[in-house]
């Protein structure tokens, strides 16, 4: 037991979370069982390869995992290959030894091999002399006078025990530490505080090799024990078939861990949000690139963000993979020392969460955590005084950091139905018009939006185009003068929406949007309130025995009617958007609203899947939103 | 967090949900995995004497699913992953709760009843209850009752690009068979002191260096819970605190309905005394 001021430290407190609630005791005496340079709670993706750096970096390393394995995600969540993410890095040397095992020890995999990683990235960390413990949780973290960590609580098979560190990594799903330690945290969407669809894996043996099969299973608030119990149970009840046989595939397992894609983000000393990222404001300092799509799953769209929106619906872009560089600085929990975030809660907004939290890219905050931890111990520095171009110097080994992937924005989709390549955004009139006249007019109306953000003369074009004959050139040129925000667009908008133009863009290979569709959205985006009755008729019963609505049915009976839904949501929104801003409307769209949504009859109309199932739950969402929006008028 | 239960029981094993399911009153799980009867399917631990196990209405009605679903065979074979999914379709419309991914970090007797100390992603908190059945036996949450096990392997699902079936000719493993056609398990010894390194470490040296003959076979899935054989009986911490160690059933049926005739024959309904 020692004193504390014998140490130096005037006051320490263990920050502990009970009760769903953050607090704190103060501590007099501690007695620290065991001492690590670095301490990193939770070895899955991200934290795996920080405590891989650190311990390389010759640092006394503890690595504490709640399951009995790592890699999280990527081995025991079933989720084995790469979804895009920017090659480079510490991992590829550790997959290579992977690799080694595929097929001679473990079974091959279609993607890479789970349980060779797991092998593999244990005797990683433990060759270079780290410690794990599996089976522990963090239970509680102490932090001196000046919010700077000094150790953490954790419990396991022999109870409790204090472990200092000089660096402690939050490696876990939900930037549970720093939750613990006061670091402000997001969580969940805007509009209804609901988070992207969790994906439930099964793997099974099929033609000689494992394979996981995975969907989208629901949505889910990991924060809460019992919410989260009934999801994992419901997920794994989902994988029951009537019969089981060698044909056609042997399972072999339903991977323990849900495949969660968002938790919480902390505040960081900087944010990397999608808005900034659109309109070009980037880091100079990056450490590496995150690659990917905007993947945001889900499919009610309606009530994601605008600039999420501007991108996916209104230029059709959303499975267009962009690059994005990734600072430093957002492992940096705002207002703490000693302490930083690795993994998908990095100080982000949840628009820019869908594209950097791919594995790769994961893996590579990880490396970036260990090596900055690394450097702050060897120069005796607090982590955001650490010298970005020493950081960097390290990275370049490794290839984490490699300019050569800073690729800019890609059409970049395996087996794709688009033609692969880099997208340059459009300044020549002529391009934008031969865009806007094709089928995949998306690269040339984000290109009006960005001419039209550097005051670069795009409008008056625009306008003059919306009389062309060609039907294509007319209705884009209404969508990207809308994009701009310029109101001459709308009544050619009010007549897409209204002949309910049901064409298909055909920019991307997922998610390709419906013209008439995004009329609707623009014109809640523009807050159009010519078009409130013609929105009103859209929310009406009636509306969907227009013939273009079908119900897409599943193998076993249950059908959805997409185009419906879709048209339904976004109508919806944009009178909760005119409402919201005209206070003179709001009780004909209050009334209108309500009875869109009385008694859950819409459902009915959109789906017969089952109340337990995911589709059935984003669209009873739809009756909450409105409920929810109608209160605080 | 704070509940009250007749009833907790502490492991969401086969003999803990059988007694859930039995009790009257309100009934709680605590589990710190993420998944269900692990000292069965997760461990790849086939079990024994499916046909020979007496089985009632609880038991009857798996014994029914296993076999229309092609999970049992007559003969008692049995396809290990698919009764994770059953399990979890038969809890989700069960009455009991279940609280997954929650550690049990102290119980304090408070004359007639338990504070059940948790710790989950809403921090600690506690629970009350009245019972408790344990099918765990933790040694650091009483010290009065010590259930020995007897032995400890890792398992693994085999999977191999031949016909032939996998022999091994060493006292030091065995190869069972699962109900599929080319479902096999290697059920590979540990020391009862091995930890995850140490076991993954043996178990991936043995099979790096198998005889020839097996090469063909690959480790498909390497079970994430040990398996494990314990002492069969009740173990009595108090007269309302008593541990069935799950490890120590032959079969998940065995288990089931061993769990369900405790919780009916000590009738555990007594929500009043709280």
């Amino acid at each position: 037991m020692r004193n504390l001021q014998e140490k130096g430290i005037i006051a320490m407190r263990m920050c502990y979370k009970e009760n769903n609630r953050i607090t704190y005791a103060n501590i007099d005496e501690i007695d620290f069982k065991h001492a690590y340079d670095v301490i990193v709670v939770g070895l899955g993706t991200a934290g795996a390869y920080a405590a891989i750096t650190a311990a390389k970096n010759k640092l006394k390393v503890l690595g504490i995992e709640r399951l009995n394995c790592m890699g999280g995600t990527s081995t025991a969540g079933g989720v084995l290959g790469y979804y895009f993410g920017s090659s480079g890095g510490l991992f590829e040397d550790v997959d290579k030894k992977i690799d080694k095992y595929s097929g001679t020890v473990y079974t091959s995999s279609t993607r890479a091999c789970g349980e060779a990683k797991i092998y593999v990235l244990e005797q990683e960390l433990l060759s270079y002399g780290a410690d794990i413990f599996y089976e522990t949780i963090c239970t509680g973290v102490f932090l001196d006078e000046h919010n700077k960590v000094k150790g953490i609580r954790v419990f396991h098979q022999e109870g409790f025990t204090d472990i200092s560190c000089k660096v402690l990594i939050d490696g876990t799903g939900d930037s549970d530490i720093c939750e613990m330690i006061g670091v402000k945290t997001y969580f969940g969407r805007e509009m209804d505080g609901v988070t992207v669809p969790f994906t439930s894996v099964m793997t099974s043996i099929i033609d000689k090799r494992i394979l996981g099969t995975n969907f989208d299973c629901g949505r889910v608030d990991q924060r809460d024990p019992w919410e989260l119990s009934k999801a994992i149970i419901r997920s794994n009840s989902c994988h029951l078939k009537e019969k089981y046989t060698a044909e056609g595939g042997r399972m072999l397992f339903i991977c323990p861990l849900l495949g969660i894609r968002e938790g919480r983000f902390i505040e960081g000393k900087e944010t990397l949000r999608l808005k900034d990222f659109f309109e070009g404001k980037i880091t100079q300092k990056p450490v590496f690139y995150a690659y990917a799509d905007v993947d945001k799953h889900g499919f009610d769209n309606a009530f994601e963000s605008e600039t999420l929106q501007d991108w996916t619906v209104a230029s059709n872009l959303g499975a267009v993979n962009v690059t994005v560089p990734v600072p430093y600085e957002i492992m940096i929990p705002k207002g703490f020392l000693g302490i930083l975030r690795a993994g998908r809660g990095m100080s982000m907004d949840r628009d820019m969460a869908n594209c950097v939290r791919m594995i790769r890219d994961m893996q590579k905050a990880g490396e970036v955590a260990g090596n900055a931890a690394y450097l702050s111990i060897v120069n005796d520095c607090e982590l955001e005084e650490i010298d970005y171009e020493q950081l960097r110097a390290m990275l370049e080994k490794t290839k984490c950091y490699d300019a050569a992937n800073n690729r800019g924005f890609w059409f970049d989709g395996r087996g794709d139905n688009v033609e692969r390549r880099r997208i340059e955004w459009l300044t020549d009139i002529d391009d934008i018009k031969k865009g806007l006249s094709s089928s995949k007019p998306g690269v040339a109306i984000w290109s009006c939006k960005l001419l039209h953000r550097n005051n670069k003369e795009i409008t008056g074009a625009l306008e003059e185009w919306l009389k062309a004959d060609c039907e294509n050139l007319s209705k884009h040129s209404a969508i990207a003068l809308a994009l701009c925000g310029v109101k001459s667009s709308l009544p050619h908008l009010r007549q897409i929406a209204e002949e309910r133009d049901n064409f298909v863009l055909q920019d991307c290979r997922k998610h390709n949007q419906i013209r008439g569709v995004i009329a609707v959205y623009l014109i809640g985006k523009l807050r159009d309130v010519k078009m409130v009755d013609g929105l009103i008729e859209f929310i009406k019963p009636e509306e969907v025995n227009h013939p273009m609505y079908v119900r897409e049915y599943s193998a076993d009976g249950y059908w959805f009617n997409k185009i419906y839904f879709q048209f339904f949501s976004h109508s919806i929104m944009a009178l909760i958007k005119i409402g919201r801003d005209y206070k003179d409307l709001r009780k004909k769209i209050q009334s209108a609203l309500k009875e869109a949504v009385k008694d859950n009859e819409y459902i009915s109309r959109i789906t017969n899947y089952k109340e337990e199932d995911y589709i059935y739950s984003v669209v009873k969402n739809v009756g909450r939103i409105v409920e929810s929006e109608i209160c605080r008028w | 967090m704070q509940g009250v239960y007749d009833t907790v029981v502490l492991g969401a094993t086969f003999s803990g949900l059988g007694a859930a399911y039995a009790g009257c009153g309100r009934t709680l799980v605590i589990e710190r995995r993420s998944n269900m009867g692990y000292e069965f399917i997760a461990c790849l631990n086939p079990g024994s004497g499916w046909n020979e196990t007496r089985v009632s209405d609880i038991g009857g009605f798996f014994k029914k699913e296993l076999y229309s679903r092609g999970i049992l065979s007559p003969d008692g074979l049995v396809h290990l992953p698919a009764l994770e999914p059953l399990l979890s379709r038969w809890v989700k419309d069960c009455s009991f709760s279940v609280l997954l991914l929650t550690e049990v970090i102290k119980i304090k007797k408070v004359e007639n009843t338990y504070e059940i100390q948790i710790y989950n992603s809403s921090g600690f908190g506690t629970i009350k209850a009245c019972n408790i059945v344990d099918t765990l036996g933790n040694p650091l949450l009483q010290s009065r009752v010590n259930v020995g096990i007897l032995s400890k392997s890792i398992n693994a699902m085999l999977y191999g690009d031949t016909t032939q079936e996998p022999v091994l000719n060493n006292q030091q493993a065995q190869i069972l068979k699962g109900k599929l056609s080319g479902e096999y398990i290697l059920k590979y010894p540990l020391e009862i002191e091995d930890n995850w390194i140490t076991a993954r470490k043996k178990l991936h040296e043995f099979w790096l260096n198998r005889p020839s003959e097996l090469k063909p076979w690959t480790l498909a899935y390497v079970a994430n819970s040990f398996d494990m054989c314990a002492e069969k009986g009740v173990y009595q911490v108090y007269d309302t605190w008593n541990i069935l160690p799950c490890y120590s059933f032959n079969n998940p049926l065995e288990a089931l309905e061993v769990g369900a005739k405790f919780a009916r024959e000590r009738n555990y309904c007594h929500a009043d005394v709280l």
